[in-house]
């Protein structure tokens, strides 16, 4: 085990896998020299060589799509999308090629294509360079979405996601990158549809990934100290969606709280939410289901207002006040 | 049939207490024998069968509290059945006799609320709130009702109840109309409404007691108030101090549980303040033996206190003013009442217009009253309405004390243990005997002067003894 940060996690998971399989490169804007925008790729160019580690123009169509082609060839590209938002550039290659070639083709094609972007509002980047777009990614089929919200869970799912031989939306989080953890030095892979149970707890269930996770956190240490025990569940990916430890744990606590950063209007959460009505837990809830979001709004450059625009420590908790 | 009922005892009872039953369901009963215990807010005490049978039916839970004249039960015939519940529900709706009674009012809403759609739930609901658990027992104490006629479970019209609660009621039998929900969203029915009374929920709210941790061992296995005390029991013992042993641990019940309620109340709900003053007490007791002389049954200095302090409360109506709402009402009896202590507490029985009878006349009524109450066979009646209140602390060699004011009275009156003092009297060292008069008044009723001057009053009477028999 050693301490490292969530931005050397992704860089160490890309690096292992680039090690071990010639297949694997890295493209985007800037990931070389530059490292990225935010510093991911530091030092791969110079053990990876511009061939592996290769910098594109600013043209995410264009290189997206070149990924597709790639993956359908043969390589497993793994794209960094500087700003996730970028991604409405390449809508098309991914939703209508990405998504869509295997099964077109009857399974005579793979697509094992990797799209890492940043993605998450809290640096004053505003409106263009700030959301969260998971929601829309999930509803996409043949999409698979990946939210990692530790060093740990960067590391282990990001290597799933490069053998994976689906394409894979790896929404990497902005504010996190600096964020430190314990990282296993042994190889290790966390399986996709695995949630992780936080923390454990008998009066709520708090369902929540990326983020969130680490203010859901917060927010349970408050609420126990006024003897509610909240669960907090970190559903890890949305695609496919681990919604059996969710209906667990539902009907242990009998009341449910979804929190994402993303906008609550048509947010993932009601998909979980949907869920959760659907399943058997639905005969345990004692509560509304609530769910904390975004605000419909563009978000907002001017700091405070960005803060606003989210849920904090103290929604969260006043949330769960709220339902018990 | 013959109906168990809440008894009235007491003009101003209004609601009982059935802290339990002392016949079990198919046992024989005897006219006046006694077939459970209640309680009101100022005694515990049993009730006598209204009749002869067997007892069929009970129809309120133990711990309940309901209305006077409320029906709990029902005696019968072997093998007769109790009726319907509609027709339970008629009697609890008819069972306001007095006016002014809130609590059958409220009820009677909510018994009617209950007939009608969505809409008249959430009046029952709010209806709810001015009542006690009793209610909820009572409504969740019969299964169907005519237009509620489907097996438990099952709702016509929409009743505001959580997926849980819903689930809950189904696998418990309950009907979801016979409960009313009390949190804080939207009126509706949750889980916890359907597991626990609503005194057990507000005993564990108030206690942060985990409702789901409690075992319920009420009707369809219910929380009860009992249940949500047993387990902070258990929990108080096994988090003991190791350097204190209990050495035993009783229930705070019966008149020692009534007493500490009504001293609590009265503690802390009045601006009670202390005055005292020096009453010489030789010619008093001078008195007291003269009249003793030959008599049989002696006059004892308490019934010549009573006497006094009578004809001081009959003289001075600001100390016949109590507080009631936001008026100040004056009553014209001196009604005065004395502290008798028995063995697990206190009873003031009251003597009813004390200035108008015989030294000897009190002196009767008030060894009458002692008795009864150290027996414990004192009725209500006996202890209610009184204007007045004095407590002698006398034989027990007491040198002052604060007496809590015997609510809703203005004020009482402490009488201390006699002293031989010397004093200066012309000019001459002579030996008095003295007491001090201890008064604890309501100063929402009065103010010092007031206070000052039933005290004065008594003083004289007590200086001037023979005063005391105009």
């Amino acid at each position: 085990m050693s301490e490292i940060t969530y931005a050397q996690a992704v860089n160490d998971a890309i690096s292992e896998e680039m090690r071990k399989d010639e297949t694997v490169f890295m493209l985007g804007e800037d990931i070389g020299l530059y490292c990225g925008a935010f510093g991911v790729s530091k030092g791969m160019i110079q053990e990876f060589g511009e061939e592996r580690i290769m910098d594109t123009p600013i043209a995410e169509q264009g290189y997206v799509g070149a990924a597709v082609g790639a993956a359908m060839a043969g390589l497993r590209p793994v794209v960094e999308l500087m700003f996730s938002d970028f991604m409405c550039v390449c809508f098309d290659e991914l939703v209508n090629e990405a998504a869509k070639l295997r099964f077109m083709f009857g399974g005579k094609v793979k697509i094992p294509l990797v799209m890492r972007t940043a993605s998450g509002a809290g640096t004053g980047a505003a409106a263009q360079h700030s959301q969260s777009l998971e929601a829309c990614l999930a509803h996409f089929p043949g999409l698979k979405v990946a939210v990692p919200s530790t060093p740990y869970d960067a590391k282990g799912l990001l290597k799933t996601a490069i053998r994976d031989d689906n394409p894979v939306m790896f929404l990497e989080q902005k504010t996190l990158y600096r964020t430190k953890g314990q990282v296993p030095e042994e190889d290790y892979a966390i399986p996709f549809g695995v949630a992780d149970v936080k923390r454990e707890g008998g009066d709520c269930t708090i369902v929540t990934y990326g983020r969130m996770v680490q203010m859901s956190l917060e927010a349970a240490k408050r609420l126990a100290q006024e003897g509610i025990q909240a669960e907090v569940i970190d559903i890890r990916t949305l695609v496919p969606l681990d919604i059996d430890t969710i209906i667990g744990s539902v009907k242990k606590t009998k009341h449910v709280c979804i929190v994402h950063e993303a906008v609550c209007f048509g947010g993932f959460g009601g998909e979980i939410c949907g869920q959760i009505a659907d399943s058997e837990a639905f005969y345990y809830l004692d509560a509304p289901i609530r769910r904390l979001g975004a605000k419909s709004t563009p978000i907002p450059f001017n700091p405070k207002l960005e803060a606003e625009t989210f849920p904090t420590v103290e929604k969260i908790y006043q949330a769960v006040r709220g339902l018990l | 049939m013959i109906e168990v009922f809440m008894p009235k005892a007491g003009m101003d009872m209004k609601e009982g207490t059935l802290i339990r039953w002392l016949k079990e369901v198919g046992e024989t009963v005897e006219l006046d024998e006694p077939i459970m215990e209640i309680e009101t807010d100022k005694i515990t005490m049993e009730a006598e069968s209204p009749g002869s049978g067997i007892l069929l039916s009970k129809i309120v839970e133990e711990g309940s509290v309901v209305p006077v004249l409320s029906v709990l039960g029902y005696i019968g015939e072997a093998g007769e059945l109790p009726p319907q519940q509609t027709s339970q529900v008629m009697n609890f709706a008819n069972s306001k006799t007095e006016e002014g009674e809130d609590s059958a009012r409220s009820f009677r809403d909510a018994v009617s609320a209950r007939g009608e759609a969505e809409e008249g739930f959430r009046d029952a609901v709010s209806a709810r709130d001015k009542v006690v658990e009793g209610f909820v027992n009572i409504l969740s104490s019969g299964n169907k009702t005519a237009e509620n006629a489907g097996t438990a479970g099952e709702y016509k019209g929409s009743i505001p109840a959580t997926p849980y609660a819903k689930k809950l009621a189904r696998e418990k039998g309950i009907d979801l109309c016979d409960i009313a929900g009390e949190n804080s969203m939207n009126g509706a029915i949750h889980g916890k409404d359907v597991m626990a009374t609503s005194l057990a929920k507000r005993v564990a709210e108030v206690n942060q007691v985990d409702l789901w941790e409690v075992a319920g061992s009420g009707k369809h296995g219910k929380i009860t108030r009992a249940d949500v005390e047993r387990q902070m029991q258990e929990f108080s013992e096994s988090s003991q101090n190791p350097f204190r042993t209990v050495e035993s641990r009783q229930k705070l019940k019966g008149v020692r549980k009534v007493v500490g309620k009504r001293m609590f109340e009265s503690y802390s709900q009045v601006p009670t303040v202390m005055q005292s003053m020096k009453a010489d007490m030789t010619k008093l007791l001078d008195f007291r033996r003269k009249l003793n002389e030959g008599r049989e049954q002696k006059i004892s200095l308490n019934d010549l206190l009573i006497k006094a302090t009578a004809t001081a409360v009959k003289e001075l109506p600001h100390v016949r003013t109590m507080v009631e709402g936001d008026e100040l009402v004056t009553y014209a009896e001196a009604n005065i009442g004395f502290a008798v202590a028995v063995e697990d507490g206190l009873y003031v029985p009251v003597i009813r217009n004390a200035d108008q009878l015989s030294v000897g006349e009190i002196s009767r009524q008030a060894r009458e009253l002692a008795k009864k109450a150290r027996e414990g066979t004192i009725r209500p009646d006996e202890f209610s309405g009184g204007t007045f209140s004095i407590s002698n602390m006398g034989m027990f060699d007491v040198y002052t004390f604060n007496p809590i004011i015997n609510q809703p009275e203005s004020g009482i009156l402490g009488i201390t243990g006699i002293e031989d003092v010397l004093k200066l009297v012309d000019g001459q060292v002579v030996v008095r005997k003295e007491a001090v008069l201890c008064m604890s008044y309501d100063h929402r009723v009065m103010d010092g002067v007031g206070a000052a001057k039933l005290k004065k009053r008594v003083k004289e009477l007590i200086e001037h003894p023979i005063e005391i028999l105009i």
